[in-house]
């Protein structure tokens, strides 16, 4: 455990040693401002915060899923990828620390990135409370479904991290991944065919949904816990994978 | 070099094997999941999670059986009119989660059944409704839209309840328990009423046995031509089985004779008899025209058809009176221009005379056909009210005319916004009603408020040369004030004014390019139609909502007698804001005129806008002489027998329950008499041609009535649950209110100011991730400095 918080520890501080991550949080802050307070036609249908009238942060927390999916795995897709390329992921598994420790621990620094981000958003259910009176469960609800679904998409984005040298490729894979399985209850509908509850019970969007009503259902916890130790153990096994290549 | 081979080998077959290992139990964990599970409501008001009620509700039925019928390809959206969609995806999940809640705590009594084989043809069969999707195909020569079900029916013992259609998950609670304590009460009073029950079914059963006979002689329409010329191989097979038909009809008129000894007991089962005895003289009939060598198959072939049609008539009429034991009924009171969710039973101009009249000058007739429409229009969209709000909801509603006795089933009575006075006898009835015990709610509606309607007059019939009217309000001739001071509400002539939080008013915009005149809606911040956030949450109506929105309210208050009066129990149950403005003086209705006239007003709140007195109250005409009953009008339209008056004893004081609250909802009155205000009869035979010229004002009235709707459209389906609420509460099922309020919590914000909005706006889009940017380089500078 203590090795895991040691890299933890080091992934979170490399990430804030730089510009990018910074960068990368003001975007999607300022994008998460533009969609939660304006209606643009064809782009925005809905009403914006002040047009609804309505005290809830429920197209918040969806938008957030929205923009995780192309800001999460610009985020992880260094990970390992970036390690591999620079020959310094040897260097690391030649300390003494497991395959898996280096994966937990990365994603682990993965996800003290993701909480900060998403603790920057706490000036919106100040804003709420202060005008209106909102039911606290969906809040709490909500904040709890998107950083599990971020911490799901980081642990897919690190398993396409560790698939590559390319930071490039870890990127589309990842996103191609995370919205596959966030709009995947979608897919009958676009495809012109009926619900099919497979459809359903795959999308990381119908687990939100479900959570972001302010329930904590013990069948959403375990799809997030299935999808993050599915996709940690899958890239301990390609860390492993080394080994024997 | 083998060995190291051997080992990588190992090593990685030991690898994939651990991998699978971890993701299969993983699947598995998963499966398992959707069985076994658990949640945590975090909700407020545990909006998720079953009530006591609820849970008491099924413990007290020894055995129950749900069958569910669920279509196994759902579309993901539902078609909910005005080309609005509502998303269905995840429904069938929450309804089969929510029965599946039920039953954990039924003990073993309730048991579920999926229906998976012809869901829909057995849904159909079960009286589910069942829903039209986008899914086209060619059925029988015709396209026909492919049809879904989602819903359930409730046994138990000999009694059965119909979920019709499961797909707003935020009632489902609300509807099964509602179910529920209606089968263990329906149960218990069909045992008091099996005779006649028992003498309806036999009734029921002979048509039905009849009508499977005739349908056994071909469907109307299966035998290509001969069925467009008036079914002729009906007629024959019906010739060769003349004796069996006989037998086996004949056993209607037997039933019906064994039913009429109970008849003038239970108004549900006259009707029965009443529909099954025109099935049976239509049974006569068909004798009769087989007995006649000159009748044409084609006559015999109608009256199978008419035969046919009248049966599914019996089959409704038996099932209103299965379920009509402990049934509790809504009486409205209608004819002072207040909501009144009913056809309206007498036609504006009557038929015969219509014809007489049309014969004589085709103007005339022109106008007659024209008016027709309209009201034929008119009572169709009041029978979609009553059917689509009240009926579907399970509520039994009874228009209450002028004058008219209130019959003893009416639990609750809504007085919903009257405009015109109403008369002593039927302040009478109003008095004697809520002594009687029950339950008497009054919305008033105090000024009739006119924000650009569209302005009578003009010349043709079209609306492409659409004008709004001046914004004007006047007082309505409502004459309850006196009435409701008596038992303890004083109702004030004012309207209230809430500066910080109202709904927007939707405004019909016209524009002419051209030719072309473009129409288009936009919304406006109007602080006439207020939302109110002090309530009074101990009382059960308003326990679990956030917020009431109000249109054009008026205040009340409750005198200082009823205060004093131990006897009775007075609450406030939605107050204003201490900022909130009542004013009887003139105001400027234009939105944003009426704002900048705001802004110069004094506070004066808070006012209480609804309130509820329970007790014992004296009657109103204590020490008055009992007004007579009106006159039978000769305008009465015999299709619409009135209940019999029955004369009882004047009560002088007595215990009940009144809700008034300042405001109609939005709900306006529309029928036939108000939207031809002003028109007689006599004018037809004027000799002018100034009832035709009216025509365009009539039409006038009528998209009036639509476009005010629109106006409070969007407080609307929040003031509806409201009133759903009331009649929950008005026929004392005040549990069942508890548990529909968790679905309609409404939470709105505070109205702020177009400059605050920018500003907040701005401080979280721009403001925030600056801060957070800014820190950033803050730490890069200092760390830099200290290397």
């Amino acid at each position: 455990m203590k090795n895991i918080l040691t890299i933890a520890r080091r992934e979170f501080h490399a990430y804030f040693g730089s510009p990018v991550a910074y960068i990368a949080i003001a975007v999607y802050l300022v994008l998460l401002g533009v969609t939660f307070f304006f209606k643009i036609p064809f782009l925005l249908p809905k009403d914006g915060f002040f047009e609804a009238k309505e005290a809830t942060l429920r197209p918040m927390f969806e938008w957030s899923i929205f923009l995780f999916t192309i800001f999460l795995p610009a985020i992880s897709m260094r990970l390992l990828a970036e390690e591999r390329k620079m020959g310094t992921l040897e260097i690391l598994l030649t300390l003494p620390v497991t395959d898996t420790e280096v994966v937990l621990g990365k994603w682990l620094g993965a996800v003290g990135f993701l909480a900060v981000a998403v603790a920057l958003t706490l000036a919106y259910p100040i804003l709420v409370v202060a005008l209106g009176k909102p039911d606290v469960g969906p809040l709490v609800g909500g904040y709890f479904g998107v950083l599990l679904v971020g911490a799901s998409y980081l642990a897919v984005g690190l398993l396409a991290s560790s698939w590559t040298n390319s930071q490039i490729t870890a990127f589309i894979a990842a996103i191609v991944i995370c919205s596959f399985f966030t709009f995947v209850d979608r897919v009958p509908e676009a495809l012109g065919i009926h619900a099919v509850e497979a459809f359903q019970v795959m999308s990381f969007n119908h687990h939100f949904r479900s959570i972001a009503r302010g329930v904590i259902d013990t069948r959403d916890l375990v799809f997030f816990a299935s999808v993050i130790l599915g996709a940690i153990t899958l890239a301990g096994h390609s860390l492993e994978s080394r080994k024997w290549r | 070099m083998t060995t190291k081979t051997k080992s990588g080998r190992s090593a990685r077959t030991n690898a994939i094997l651990t991998t699978a290992s971890v993701l299969g139990i993983l699947v598995l964990l998963n499966v398992i999941g959707l069985w076994v599970f658990g949640r945590l409501d975090l909700t407020d008001n545990r909006r998720y999670t079953l009530s006591e009620v609820s849970r008491e509700a099924v413990r007290a039925l020894d055995s129950v059986d749900v069958q569910v019928f669920v279509s196994p390809d759902l579309p993901p959206t539902m078609a909910v009119g005005y080309g609005q969609e509502r998303d269905i995806r995840g429904v069938d999940r929450e309804f089969l989660d929510k029965l599946e809640e039920y039953a954990s705590y039924s003990g073993g009594a309730m048991r579920i059944t999926r229906v998976t084989e012809d869901v829909e043809e057995k849904a159909r069969q079960a009286r589910l409704e069942l829903f039209t999707g986008r899914e086209a195909a060619v059925e029988g020569g015709r396209l026909e839209f492919r049809k879904y079900a989602i819903g359930a029916t409730f046994q138990y013992r000999n009694q059965m309840e119909v979920f019709p259609l499961a797909v707003e998950p935020a009632y489902f609670e609300f509807e099964i328990t509602k179910i529920l304590l209606r089968l263990k009460e329906k149960y218990a009073k069909s045992l008091g009423m099996k005779d006649l029950l028992d003498a309806g079914k036999a009734v029921a059963e002979a048509v039905e046995a009849c009508d499977k006979k005739v349908e056994g002689y071909g469907k109307p329409g299966a035998s290509g031509l001969s069925a467009i010329v008036g079914g002729g191989d009906r007629a024959g097979a019906l010739r060769r089985d003349r004796a069996e038909f006989k037998k086996t009809c004949d056993q209607v008129a037997a039933a019906l004779a064994k039913a009429d000894s109970f008849k003038g007991k239970n108004e549900y089962l006259d009707q029965l008899i009443s529909s099954a005895g025109q099935y049976a003289g239509l049974v006569d009939e068909v004798g009769r025209r087989l007995d006649d060598p000159q009748s044409r198959d084609a006559d015999i072939g109608a009256v199978l058809e008419r035969l046919t049609a009248t049966g599914d008539l019996v089959s409704r009429d038996h099932d209103t009176l299965k379920n009509s034991p402990g049934r509790r009924a809504v009486g409205f009171l209608c004819g002072h221009d207040e909501f009144c969710p009913f056809p309206d039973p007498q036609p504006l101009i009557r038929p015969e005379i219509a014809g007489l009249l049309g014969q004589r000058n085709p103007l005339v007739q022109q106008f007659v056909g024209q008016a027709r429409q309209i009201e034929d229009q008119i009572n169709q969209v009041n029978e979609q009210i009553r059917r689509g709000l009240f009926v579907r909801r399970g509520f039994t509603v009874k228009r209450i005319g002028p004058g008219e006795d209130i019959p003893d089933d009416v639990a609750v009575l809504v007085v919903h916004g009257p405009q015109k006075a109403l008369t002593d006898r039927d302040l009478y009835n109003l008095d004697q009603f809520l002594l009687s015990g029950r339950s008497l709610i009054v919305f008033l509606k105090n000024w009739d408020v006119a924000v650009y309607n569209i302005r009578k007059g003009g010349e043709g019939l079209d609306f492409s040369d659409l004008q709004f009217d001046d914004l004007h309000r006047q007082a309505t001739a409502a004459n309850l004030d006196d009435f409701l001071a008596h038992y303890g509400v004083k109702a004030n002539r004012d309207l209230v004014l809430e500066p910080r939080s109202f709904e927007p008013i939707t405004i019909l915009q016209v524009q002419k390019q051209g030719q072309f005149t473009l129409q288009s809606q936009r919304d406006f911040p109007y602080p006439l139609l207020p939302t109110f956030t002090d309530l009074d949450t101990s009382h059960v109506l308003v326990r679990r909502l956030a917020s009431v929105t109000l249109p054009y309210v008026s205040t009340l208050q409750v005198t200082d007698a009823a205060r004093a009066n131990p006897g009775i129990e007075a609450t406030e149950l939605i107050r204003s804001s201490d900022s909130a403005v009542a004013t009887a003086d003139t105001l400027e209705l234009s939105p944003p005129r009426l704002l900048q006239q705001l802004g110069l007003m004094q506070p004066n709140g808070p006012h209480p806008v609804a309130v509820v007195l329970k007790g014992a109250f004296k009657s109103y005409f204590e020490g008055k002489e009992v007004p007579k009953r009106p006159e039978p009008s000769d305008k009465d339209d015999e299709r619409f027998p009135k209940p019999k008056p029955v004369d009882r004893p004047f009560r002088a004081e007595g215990s009940g329950r009144i809700l008034v609250v300042g405001s109609d909802l939005g709900l306006e009155n529309l029928s036939p008499r108000r939207v031809f205000e002003g028109f007689e009869m006599s004018q037809l035979t004027s000799g002018t041609a100034d009832f035709f010229l009216k025509l365009k004002d009539y039409v006038a009235n009528f998209q009036n009535w639509q476009l005010r709707l629109t106006q409070v459209s969007p407080i609307l389906q929040a003031n509806l649950d409201f009133l759903f609420n009331c009649l929950d509460w008005g026929v004392q099922d005040e549990a069942l209110v508890d548990i529909r309020s968790k679905g309609l919590v409404r939470r709105p914000l505070e109205t702020v100011s177009a400059g605050a909005q920018t500003a907040l706006s701005l401080a979280l889009i721009v403001g925030v991730p600056a801060l957070f940017v800014l820190g950033g380089v803050a730490r890069f500078v200092s760390r830099r400095k200290r290397s």
